[in-house]
């Protein structure tokens, strides 16, 4: 009896890090670590893969929800770079006048205008 | 009752010669030289030339009028008109306005104190109105085109130099509640005023915002798509104003639903507080330092909300410097091309004031909050930056020579890559 479950823990154990590996290997989730955006963060935290790049390597990391881990070239790319500075994101929840498309408005009619 | 009549007429004889001296004092101390002809304070030697500067940056061209002023053996008298910076820009261009009124020049031996140490008035030349300009260098916050936007860049025969980098900020009392701002929630603000929907900062009032010819708010405007003419919210007439319009609020109410803009050399006043900032397409806000003064946000290109001081100037088409050569040497020492005289230290001096060297930094961009690319200074002082800032781990050096084969050259102070 004792036997037994030795067994059949050590299969359910097996089976455990089989499925983690397995999915790990599918969808990368040990390469990302996203940081809850409404408290103060370090970037370095939420770096798309491993925050190194090889030289001249770029990446297609969607900047929206990671920051830019290769060497940043454009202005989309500089102003999301990974950085061990603190980053304190504005709550977009607190804009509500946004369009039901989620863009801008337009100005209110200028008043000095003809 | 005799008595009392020769009382009365000593009485009026002593206060007619108390007001015949106190107006000739006053005509004395109203005395102000004519720019022109400028002696020095000690010993009343004719000055060095003078080069007239129409524009801002007055407390760093403060800094530097007083070590060219006194320059041994090459002495320049900096007399400088605080102008708002599309005026001075006018000035330089075709003379509108011209440079008049009473300007600033800096002699070391003043006991002067105020506005700035050891400053000095004289009187402008003047000059017709649409008559050539006597403005030798105009120093404006913004790009030619933000004041004249049918210039896509300075004509000839003048040329827009880069100086230190400027920072803007949007600013709160230093009591609020409030941490950051984002482009959108700017665009609301000072776009719709109290109709912005983005509390705390719904009340018209308590939005403190410059005019359309402020540099701060021409920038900010650009950064957020809200025309400098367009924003909503209080005129707080001068930098000063908006100080003192935030630092004056009493109860916390007012105090959290208080916002301004203002330069980087008033975001750090006592009773301000710097917001970070999010731009259009950035998925966090930055502040502009890592470290305290260390500007790595604004250097690295996480902070955007910067642009260069212009130096404009009129130049020679052959070898595109400037014509006079006593500007040029002024550009030379602001753009970082040429250390100033005498050990005058103007990386830590800029450093303290703000600013950011232009060879400090990593990134640059070519129109007013346009696109940024990497950018390697030709003369690096990174590293002499964070020095006079948080502090470097860099290799001190007086020579090359001295320096490792990773960081070869020896640049103010310090070992550098380049």
């Amino acid at each position: 009896m004792s036997r037994r479950s030795r067994w059949v823990g050590l299969v359910a154990l097996a089976t455990i890090a089989l499925a983690f590996l397995a999915c790990n290997g599918l969808l990368g989730l040990g390469d990302f670590a996203i940081s809850d955006i409404d408290d103060a963060s370090d970037d370095r935290t939420t770096a798309g893969g491993d925050g190194a790049c090889a030289d001249g390597e770029t990446s297609d990391a969607d900047l929206a929800v990671v920051c830019y881990p290769c060497n940043p070239l454009t202005t989309e790319q500089l102003l999301n770079a990974c950085t061990g500075a603190q980053c304190l994101p504005f709550d977009r929840t607190r804009l509500t006048k946004l369009l039901p498309d989620g863009g801008l408005p337009p100005l209110p009619p200028d008043p000095d205008a003809g | 009752m005799r008595k009392t009549t020769r009382s009365r007429l000593l009485s009026a004889a002593v206060a007619t010669a108390i007001s015949a001296a106190t107006l000739l004092a006053a005509a004395d101390a109203g005395a102000v030289m004519s720019c022109d002809s400028i002696t020095r304070l000690k010993g009343g030697a004719p000055a060095g030339p003078v080069v007239y500067i129409s524009g801002g940056l007055q407390p760093l061209i403060a800094e530097l009028a007083k070590i060219l002023f006194a320059d041994p053996t090459a002495p320049i008298t900096l007399v400088q008109k605080v102008q708002g910076s599309c005026i001075g820009l006018g000035s330089l261009l075709d003379g509108t306005p011209p440079l008049s009124g009473v300007g600033n020049y800096w002699d070391p031996d003043s006991t002067s104190t105020s506005p700035t140490s050891k400053q000095e008035n004289c009187n402008l030349p003047g000059g017709d109105a649409g008559a050539p300009a006597n403005v030798d260098l105009a120093i404006s916050d913004v790009f030619p085109a933000s004041c004249r936007p049918t210039l896509a860049s300075v004509p000839p025969p003048f040329a827009d130099f880069f100086g230190p980098i400027q920072m803007f900020n949007f600013v709160v009392p230093a009591a609020s509640q409030q941490q950051a701002i984002s482009a959108e929630a700017a665009y609301f603000v000072f776009g719709f005023g109290s109709a912005s929907g983005v509390a705390p900062w719904i009340d018209n009032n308590f939005i403190i915002r410059r005019n359309s010819g402020s540099g701060t708010q021409v920038l900010l405007g650009t950064a957020i798509a809200v025309p400098a003419a367009r924003w909503a919210g209080i005129d707080g007439l001068s930098s000063d104003g908006v100080l003192n319009k935030l630092t004056s609020l009493t109860t916390a109410e007012e105090v959290n639903k208080a916002i301004g803009i203002v330069a980087g050399d008033y975001s750090v006043r006592p009773g301000l507080r710097q917001l970070a900032y999010q731009h259009y397409g950035q998925r966090c806000g930055y502040l502009p330092d890592v470290k305290p003064n260390d500007k790595q946000n604004v250097r690295d290109g996480h902070y955007p909300l910067w642009s260069p001081v212009h130096l404009l100037a009129r130049v020679d088409p052959n070898t595109g410097l400037a014509v006079n050569p006593n500007v040029r040497r002024v550009i030379a020492y602001l753009t970082g091309v040429s250390p100033p005289p005498q050990g005058l230290d103007l990386i830590s001096v800029e450093a303290r004031q703000q600013f950011v060297s232009p060879c400090a930094m990593s990134v640059a961009r070519k129109t007013e909050m346009g696109p940024l690319s990497q950018y390697t200074p030709p003369r690096s002082c990174k590293c002499a930056y964070d020095n006079a800032t948080a502090g470097t781990s860099c290799t001190p050096c007086t020579q090359s020579s001295q320096c490792p084969t990773s960081a070869p050259s020896c640049n103010f102070g310090f070992c550098e890559l380049q």
